[in-house]
């Protein structure tokens, strides 16, 4: 049942920017391009966090890394999209790496204050870099070029943000169904007996922890180009939250989990802001219902599961 | 070589803030047999096995296996050299189905587990063992069944499974009968009876049935020395033993 109702919101995400624009609501192909990135960050987020039960509190580092792997060669006018996105990879790559080498040793609450001081250097890092606009920001005025794709077209940056979404999420679907998911996913639930097996899962952990930061920074290239302006904003701890919000709303572990909780996300920002300007209150009782009464999120309720 | 014991472990120490838990134990677990370790409680039993399977560090002392010393090696390790645990409380991956289970230990014994792209799940090379494991416990029929929605016998046999699974050297059995009733019991003493002469075990357990039907040699551990080691008649006919422990039961 959550595997139909996502296919069904992706067939929706394919098809619904050219019918905006049909209709005469560009202001929908704004939202839906939103959407598929913090979509394709979360599910990036999901990897380690709801199969690998790894709870990054700094994933939002990456969405900024990418972006500014974006912003800063624009400053230069360097503007090759595939130099832009090595970079946004290679970036997060490594400091998912570094940090993760770090980051893994510990466990629990430790794990979560550790990922989340990384982000904060970052974010610091790039508040007191004046000539990339400190925490103004920066505007890119032109977006990555790329042979053949124009993406200020509006409609064909939203594809191609879709298209990083799709990415994504098959890579997510292979890799935790492979025997190196199948590792990851036994660590989270049993390490001593993992450890007892004969696995050093460490180093699979690792693994997954970079190639989820990896993933991550290439939809923060994409937000970057989207946006036209990026700042330390993008990567606050408070974006790291809504990441893992985004997750936890929409279900830990389950492939489309993320994408209904993003899409869950951002309607209710949208709903609830235009109702009160304290909308973080209700949505934080939300989450409190959601964790107390639906631990699978959206997908584990459609399956019927309450966890 | 063939003389050489699989498991010869020399002068082990291990002390908890001042307090001797294993004791300068030596002992040696020969190819092929079923060696019990018996043993009052805090006899330092669960000691001994966490320092033979890695999760501790000794103070002290030497554990041959193979005639390397591993003493200081951690656990992943041991698992890869050919020890396999099974644990006294119940460990496994609840969240997985047992055969997932069981194919974990397939994987860890294969090692090739950075593969990133193909389907596990589906994958024969591991698939075929994990449910030849299954079958040896009688654990065929709930294979698809999530590991943590089974019964506790059922989890005790799935733990067997697993250490099956990997294709050990050397059977480290912590308590296998712990909690279990005494159908369960029997069930579970039937597994491993039909283990021996193939594998290599060292089995620690409480329930004396089931030591004295399955053991090759025991080993009395009592204030983590070994009081006595022996065949089971000699065993159970060392004055020694019968004081420091039989005795306690009989009277």
């Amino acid at each position: 049942m959550s595997r139909a109702v996502g296919w069904a919101l992706l067939a929706a995400l394919a098809v619904g920017p050219p019918l905006a624009l049909a209709a005469g609501q560009p202001f929908y192909v704004d939202i839906l391009t939103r959407l598929v990135c913090l979509a394709a960050a979360a599910t990036s987020l999901n990897l380690i966090l709801g199969h690998g039960g790894m709870i990054s509190f700094g994933h939002a580092a990456y969405i900024g890394i990418g972006a500014y792997a974006v912003g800063i060669p624009a400053y230069y006018e360097i503007y090759d999209g595939w130099l832009h996105i090595l970079l946004a990879v290679a970036f997060s790559a490594l400091f998912a790496l570094a940090t993760g080498a770090i980051a893994l040793r510990t466990r629990g609450v430790y794990f979560i204050m550790i990922t989340m001081a990384f982000a904060q250097m970052v974010f610091f890092a790039v508040v007191s870099i004046e000539e990339y606009g400190g925490d103004d920001g920066l505007v890119i005025d032109i977006r990555s070029e790329f042979p053949l794709v124009d993406l200020e077209d509006s409609l064909t940056l939203y594809y191609a943000c879709f298209a990083v979404l799709l990415g994504t999420l098959y890579l997510v679907h292979r890799l935790v169904r492979s025997r190196f998911g199948m590792v990851i996913e036994g660590a989270r639930g049993n390490e001593r007996r993992m450890a007892a097996l004969g696995f050093a899962f460490y180093r699979h952990r690792l693994a997954a922890y970079t190639l989820a930061g990896a993933l991550c920074g290439l939809s923060g290239a994409m937000l970057g180009n989207f946006t036209n302006f990026i700042s330390p904003e993008m990567m606050d701890w408070t974006r790291s939250g809504e990441l893992i919000f985004m997750v936890v709303l929409g279900g830990t572990g389950a492939l489309f989990g993320p994408l209904m909780g993003a899409a869950a996300f951002l309607l209710l920002e949208e709903l609830l802001s235009g109702w009160t300007i304290y909308w973080q209150l209700p949505f934080g009782l939300l989450l409190i219902l959601v964790v107390l009464f639906a631990r699978g999120g959206l997908a584990g309720l459609l399956e019927g599961r309450r966890g | 070589m063939a003389d050489e014991p699989l498991l010869r472990v020399e002068d082990l120490q291990k002390s908890f803030g001042g307090v001797a838990a294993v004791d300068g134990v030596s002992m040696e677990v020969r190819r092929g047999e079923v060696h019990a370790v018996i043993g009052p409680n805090g006899a330092g039993k669960t000691t001994l096995i966490s320092l033979l399977a890695g999760e501790l560090r000794p103070d002290r002392g030497r554990v041959l296996f193979d005639g390397r010393d591993i003493a200081r090696r951690p656990a992943h390790a041991r698992a890869r050299l050919g020890f396999a645990r099974s644990f006294q409380i119940t460990s496994v991956v609840p969240g997985m189905r047992v055969v997932d289970n069981a194919m974990l230990a397939v994987l860890a014994r294969d090692g090739r587990s950075f593969r990133f792209w193909r389907p596990a799940r589906n994958d024969p090379a591991l698939i075929r063992p994990a449910m030849a494991a299954l079958e040896r416990v009688g654990l065929a029929e709930v294979a698809e069944e999530r590991a943590g929605a089974v019964s506790h016998g059922e989890h005790r046999q799935l733990e067997i499974a697993m250490t099956l699974a990997a294709e050990p050297e050397l059977l480290l059995l912590d308590e296998p009968m712990a909690g279990m009733s005494a159908e369960e019991s029997r069930r579970m003493t039937g597994i491993l009876e039909g283990l021996k002469g193939e594998k290599t075990m060292l089995l620690v357990e409480h329930d004396m049935d089931v030591v004295f039907a399955l053991a090759d040699r025991i080993s009395v551990l009592v204030g983590g020395r070994i009081a006595a080691s022996g065949a089971p008649d000699a065993v159970r006919a060392d004055e020694a033993v019968r004081r420091a422990y039989l005795g306690d039961e009989a009277a």
